[in-house]
C-alpha cells in the first residue's frame, strides 16, 4: 500500500465494516508516520467512524463519538502487516529477514499503552472487533498436466480457461485465522487482542478464537464499567439456550474460570503488581464478574421448573470433566466456573452477589446451583480454588 | 424585437406577465390574431374538438382589430388561465394560421414556440399609439390595433350553417334511443297514429319558437309539435326522412338537437354554456336556421293524443263483428277477469313532487355507489337500508334522512308502493284499492295491511317488483367487505444496528521480494 486513502478504504474500512481486506507490501515506519500527517485530511474516515459508531452502539446505549486517529492507525497497520506475514510471497528463505524485521515492528505497533477510559477501550474494540472472525479463501486448481494452489487470492484466468479440453477443477476452501495464522503470526495476533481488552473479552465464546490462549492481564478495567461488563457478560451467555453440548454453552464463562484459576497461581507464584498477572484488585474483580455470571446462570434457570431441582446444565457441566489425559480448558473450566461462587463466598463474604435475599426464588436456585457444584466437583476441588484465592486476596 | 426568456428569469419588459410554475412567461389574457373571421372559425371547430371551449366563452372576446394603415385583422382574446390552456390554443392557432401572443392589458407579447420554449420578452415597448388598444410586439414588429368592432360568440356559433354529413343519416340502435321529431301541425295526429300503430313509445308536446322569423309570411304558425321517440325503428325513420314537414333531431346535448344528417360546425358538447337551460335549440341543416323555443319543454305521452273509439267506427277501432269474435275467443275462467282488467302504468306526474324515499340503483352504478359511501357522514350511513336484488340495490332511506341522490329516485305513492319521481301511476284509484290490486308473485297473494312489509317498486321501463322488508339491512353494515383480519404477531422493538459483515483477507498480488531490505525502526532509548 502506497496510499493512506487506498490503505483506508481496501483495509480499514473492510476491517471494522466488512468485506474483503486486501493485502500486498507492507507499510514501513516511515510511511505510517507520513501518513499520520496526512490522517486528517481523508474523506475515508467519515466512513469508518460511521461503522465504527455502529459496533459502539451495540454495545452502550449512547456511544461515544469515535475519531479514527493515529493510534487506530497504528493498531491497523500493525494488524496489516501481521496479515502481510501470512502472504504467500513473504515466505521462503529469501524473506527470512525480512519477516523478522517485520514481525519486530508489528509488536512494537502492538505494545500501545493500556487503555485509560472507556473511550479508548471502545475504540480500539471498534476497530479489531472483527480480527478473530477473519477467513482467507484458498483455491485449488488442478489440470490435465499440473496443479496449483493460490491463498487469499483468486486462480488466474490463464489456467480456467478451457474447462472441458484441459480438465480443469477448481476447489475453493475458507479457511478461518486461526486454519491460516502460522505460529509467529500466532503470537503477534495475541498481542494486537492484549492491546483490545474489550475485544479480548468479547471474542472468548467464538469458536475462531481458540488460536490465542486467553490470559486475564488487563481485562478488569473493562469490569468495571458496569455497561461494558453487562455487554461481556451477555456475550458469553448468549448460547446459554442453544441446543448444544454444556461446554460450547459455557465457553466464554468456562475458558475465562479457566484463566482465573491460572492467574491465581502466576500471582502466587510472583504475578501480580510487578508481574505478568492481574493485581489484587483486578483479581477480585475478575473473581466478582464470574460470581456475577454465576448468578445470571441461576437467574435463568429460576423462571423455569422447580428452583430446589439439580441443574442439568451443571450435571451436565460437571459430568463433562475428564478424569484424565488431555484436559479441555472449556470442559475443565465450567467445573472451575460453577465452583468459584462457594470458594468465594468461603473467602471474603464481600464476593456473594447482594440482593439474593430480595427473590426468594432466585436465591434457593443459587444456593442448589451452589450445593450441586460442591456435591459433583468435589468438596476438594472447591477447598483447592479457596486457598488460591484466598491466598492471592490475603482473606 | 424580441429576446428569448431563460429558465428561472423573473424581471421583464414587458409589462403584465410572469413565469407560471413551468418557467413559461404568461399574462392573464391570451391574443390569437387571424386575417379574417375563417381563422376564428377554424380555431374554435380546432380547440373545441379537442376540450371544452366552456371554461373560454365566458371571457372570450371575438374583435375586429385595424391598424394605422387600414388593414384588418380578426382578435381572439382568451383568457390564460394556464400554460397548458395557451399552449393548446397557439397550438389551433398556429394551425388556422394565425398567431398567438400573451400579456395582460395593451402589451401582448409572442407566446413561446420551439425557438424559445419559456416565452419571449420585449427589448423596449417602443413608442406605441396612444389610442391603440392593444400592441402586439411579434418578433420583427410590433403592430398595434385599434378596435373597429366585435363580435359575440354566442352570435357567431348560432349563425354558423350546419355541415352535411354523407352517410349519418343512417342511424344505429344507440342513435335511435331517443330522436326528437318536429311535426307540422297538420301532419300531427296522422303521425301521432303511425307511431302509436307501430308501438313507438312517444311523448309530444306543442312548441312556440322565441322569435319569430323576420321572413315569415303573414299568418304563418310560429309552432309545431315536437315528438319525443323512443327506439324509433330504423324503417321507420328511413320512412319519415324526406317527408315534408317531419324533420328529425338527434339530441347533441342537453336542450339541443341538430338536424339527423347534419353536423354543426364546432362541437356543440365543448360549448354548451351558450345554451340557455330554459331553452331548447333545434339546428337545422335543410332550412339552415335556428329554432329556439321556449322552455323548459313538458312532453305529455303521444298515446294520449290518439283518437277515443267510443262508436267503433273511429280508424284503430275493433268493428262489432271483431269485438264479436275476441269476445268469443275469451276463456270463460275466472282468469279472464284479469284480461279485461287496466294495466297499471307510469305517466308523468304535473303534482308536486313528493319526497324522495328511496332509489333504486342500478348494478352498473354499484362502483359509484361505493365510492360515494366513503365520502358519506356517519349519520347518513345509518340512516339507509339497503337491499341487493336482481334489479339492482334498492336504497331506503330512513325518516329524517335524505336519500343519497344516485340512480332512480323513488317516491312512495301508497304504503309500500313506489314509482319513479316525477311519475305517477294510472289509473288514478285509490290507494287501497291499488294496493289490493298488487299481486305478488310468490308472495302468496296481495299486498295488504298484514302484509305491509313488503316494497313494491315500478321502475321506468321494466316490470313491476317486490322487495321483502326482510332484504333490507342497514347500510353500513350491507356494504363492508369481509375483512380478513390476521392476528398480529409478538414482534419485540429492534432498535439494534445493523452488525458489521464478515471480513476475508485478500492477498494482492506482490513482488517475490516484497520484504527484501525491510527494516524494523530502532528503539528510541
Amino acid at each position: 500500500m502506497r496510499e493512506l486513502g487506498a490503505f483506508l478504504a481496501r483495509f480499514v474500512r473492510p476491517l471494522v465494516a466488512g468485506g474483503e481486506l486486501h493485502v500486498g507490501e507492507p507499510i514501513a515506519e516511515a510511511q505510517l508516520a507520513a501518513w499520520e500527517v496526512e490522517l486528517d485530511v481523508e474523506s475515508e474516515l467519515e466512513t469508518i467512524d460511521e461503522a465504527r459508531g455502529h459496533i459502539a452502539a451495540q454495545l452502550l446505549v449512547r456511544a461515544p463519538a469515535l475519531r479514527f486517529g493515529g493510534s487506530d492507525l497504528r493498531l491497523a497497520a500493525a494488524v496489516y502487516n501481521t496479515l502481510v506475514l501470512l502472504h504467500p510471497r513473504t515466505e521462503g528463505w529469501t524473506a527470512k529477514g525480512g519477516r523478522r524485521e517485520l514481525a519486530r515492528h508489528v509488536a512494537r505497533l502492538a505494545a500501545v499503552p493500556a487503555a485509560e477510559s472507556r473511550l479508548d477501550l471502545v475504540a480500539r474494540h471498534a476497530l479489531l472487533h472483527n480480527l478473530c472472525q477473519l477467513t482467507r479463501v484458498d483455491t485449488k486448481v488442478t489440470w490435465w498436466t499440473g496443479k496449483a494452489e493460490f491463498r487469499g487470492a483468486p486462480a488466474p484466468r490463464r489456467l480456467t480457461r478451457w474447462r472441458t479440453l484441459r480438465r480443469v477443477r477448481e476447489e475453493q476452501s475458507e479457511l478461518a485465522l486461526g486454519e491460516f495464522a502460522v505460529d509467529g503470526a500466532r503470537d503477534l495476533l495475541g498481542r494486537l487482542l492484549g492491546a483490545s481488552p474489550l475485544t479480548d473479552l468479547m471474542t472468548l465464546p467464538a469458536a475462531g478464537r481458540g488460536f490465542v490462549p486467553f490470559r486475564w492481564n488487563g481485562q478488569a478495567e473493562v469490569l468495571r464499567d458496569a455497561e461494558l461488563a453487562r455487554a461481556v457478560a451477555y456475550r458469553w451467555l448468549e448460547a446459554l439456550d442453544a441446543p448444544l453440548d454444556a461446554p460450547a454453552r459455557l465457553r466464554g464463562p468456562a475458558l475465562a474460570a479457566a484463566a482465573w484459576e491460572r492467574a491465581l497461581g502466576d500471582t502466587a507464584r510472583g504475578g501480580g503488581e510487578s508481574g505478568a498477572g492481574p493485581s489484587h484488585e483486578d483479581v477480585r474483580a475478575i473473581t466478582g464478574f464470574l460470581v456475577h455470571l454465576n448468578v445470571l446462570v441461576a437467574l435463568a434457570e429460576s423462571a423455569q421448573g422447580e428452583p430446589g431441582a439439580l441443574s442439568p446444565l451443571l450435571t451436565a457441566a460437571l459430568g463433562a470433566a475428564p478424569k484424565g489425559g488431555r484436559k479441555d480448558e472449556a470442559v475443565t473450566g465450567a467445573a472451575t466456573f460453577f465452583a468459584i461462587p462457594e470458594a468465594a463466598a468461603r473467602v471474603d463474604a464481600r464476593l456473594v452477589p447482594p440482593g439474593l435475599a430480595d427473590d426468594p426464588r432466585l436465591a434457593r436456585r443459587y444456593r442448589t446451583h451452589r450445593d450441586q457444584a460442591r456435591l459433583l466437583g468435589g468438596e476438594a476441588r472447591v477447598a483447592q480454588l479457596e486457598r488460591k484465592l484466598r491466598a492471592r486476596l490475603g482473606g | 424585437m424580441l429576446e428569448r426568456v431563460a429558465l428561472g428569469q423573473t424581471r421583464f419588459v414587458m409589462p403584465g406577465v410572469a413565469t407560471d410554475g413551468r418557467g413559461i412567461v404568461l399574462g392573464k389574457l391570451g391574443v390569437l390574431v387571424f386575417p379574417s373571421i375563417d381563422g376564428v372559425i377554424s380555431w374554435l371547430r380546432l380547440y373545441g374538438d379537442e376540450d371544452s371551449l366552456d371554461d373560454l366563452i365566458p371571457t372570450t372576446r371575438i374583435v375586429r382589430g385595424k391598424t394605422q394603415l387600414g388593414s384588418r385583422a380578426f382578435l381572439l382574446i382568451i383568457p390564460a388561465s394556464s400554460s397548458y390552456v395557451l399552449d393548446r390554443a397557439a397550438r389551433c392557432a398556429r394551425l388556422a394560421g394565425g398567431a398567438a401572443y400573451t400579456g395582460t392589458s395593451k402589451h401582448f407579447i409572442k407566446y413561446r414556440d420551439d425557438r424559445s420554449p419559456y416565452g419571449y420578452d420585449a427589448l423596449d415597448l417602443g413608442g406605441a399609439p396612444a389610442h391603440a388598444e392593444w400592441v402586439l410586439h411579434g418578433e420583427d414588429s410590433v403592430q398595434p390595433y385599434l378596435k373597429d368592432g366585435e363580435i359575440s360568440v354566442k352570435t357567431l356559433v348560432f349563425r354558423l350553417s350546419l355541415r352535411r354529413i354523407p352517410g349519418s343519416e343512417r342511424l344505429d340502435a344507440e342513435a335511435r334511443r331517443e330522436l326528437y321529431l318536429t311535426v307540422a301541425s297538420g301532419l300531427a295526429p296522422g303521425l301521432v297514429r303511425y307511431l302509436l300503430r307501430n308501438r313507438v313509445r312517444a311523448e309530444a308536446t306543442l312548441v312556440d319558437l322565441e322569435e319569430k322569423s323576420a321572413f315569415a309570411a303573414p299568418g304563418e304558425p310560429d309552432s309545431y309539435l315536437l315528438l319525443r321517440a323512443h327506439d324509433l325503428p330504423e324503417r321507420l325513420v328511413d320512412g319519415l326522412r324526406g317527408v315534408p314537414g317531419v324533420a328529425l333531431f338527434r339530441p347533441a346535448a342537453d336542450g339541443v338537437g341538430v338536424e339527423v344528417g347534419w353536423r354543426h360546425p364546432i362541437s356543440v358538447t365543448s360549448m354548451s354554456s351558450l345554451f340557455a337551460r330554459d331553452r331548447f335549440y333545434l339546428f337545422w341543416g335543410t332550412r339552415d336556421r335556428l329554432d329556439v323555443v321556449k322552455g323548459p319543454l313538458v312532453f305529455s305521452a303521444a298515446e294520449h293524443l290518439a283518437p277515443l273509439t267510443l262508436d267503433g267506427m273511429t280508424e284503430g277501432a275493433l268493428s262489432v263483428e271483431e269485438r264479436t269474435r275476441e269476445a268469443r275467443s275469451l276463456p270463460a275462467t275466472a282468469e279472464a277477469a284479469g284480461a279485461v282488467g287496466v294495466a297499471l302504468r307510469l305517466v308523468p306526474s304535473l303534482a308536486p313532487p313528493r319526497r324522495v324515499v328511496a332509489s333504486l340503483v342500478a348494478w352498473e352504478e354499484a362502483p359509484r355507489l361505493k365510492k360515494l359511501l366513503y365520502a358519506l357522514p356517519p349519520v347518513l350511513l345509518r340512516g339507509h337500508q339497503l337491499a341487493l336484488t336482481d334489479r339492482g340495490l334498492l336504497l331506503l332511506g330512513g325518516e329524517s334522512v335524505d336519500v343519497i341522490p344516485l340512480g332512480t329516485l323513488l317516491t312512495e305513492t301508497a304504503p309500500g308502493l313506489l314509482i319513479p319521481l316525477g311519475m305517477d301511476l294510472i289509473p288514478r284509484v285509490p290507494n287501497d284499492v291499488l294496493v289490493q290490486a298488487i299481486e305478488l308473485a310468490g308472495a302468496g297473494g296481495a299486498v295488504g295491511a298484514s302484509d305491509a312489509r313488503r316494497l313494491t317498486v315500478f321502475p321506468h321501463g321494466a316490470p313491476p317488483f317486490f322487495v321483502s322488508a326482510a332484504a333490507l339491512q342497514p347500510l353500513e353494515r350491507r356494504v363492508l367487505a369481509r375483512l380478513a383480519v390476521p392476528e398480529a404477531r409478538d414482534a419485540s422493538l429492534d432498535a439494534g444496528v445493523e452488525a458489521a459483515g464478515a471480513a476475508r483477507v485478500v492477498n494482492d498480488p506482490v513482488g517475490r521480494f516484497a520484504l527484501w531490505g525491510f527494516k524494523s525502526p530502532p528503539v528510541k532509548p
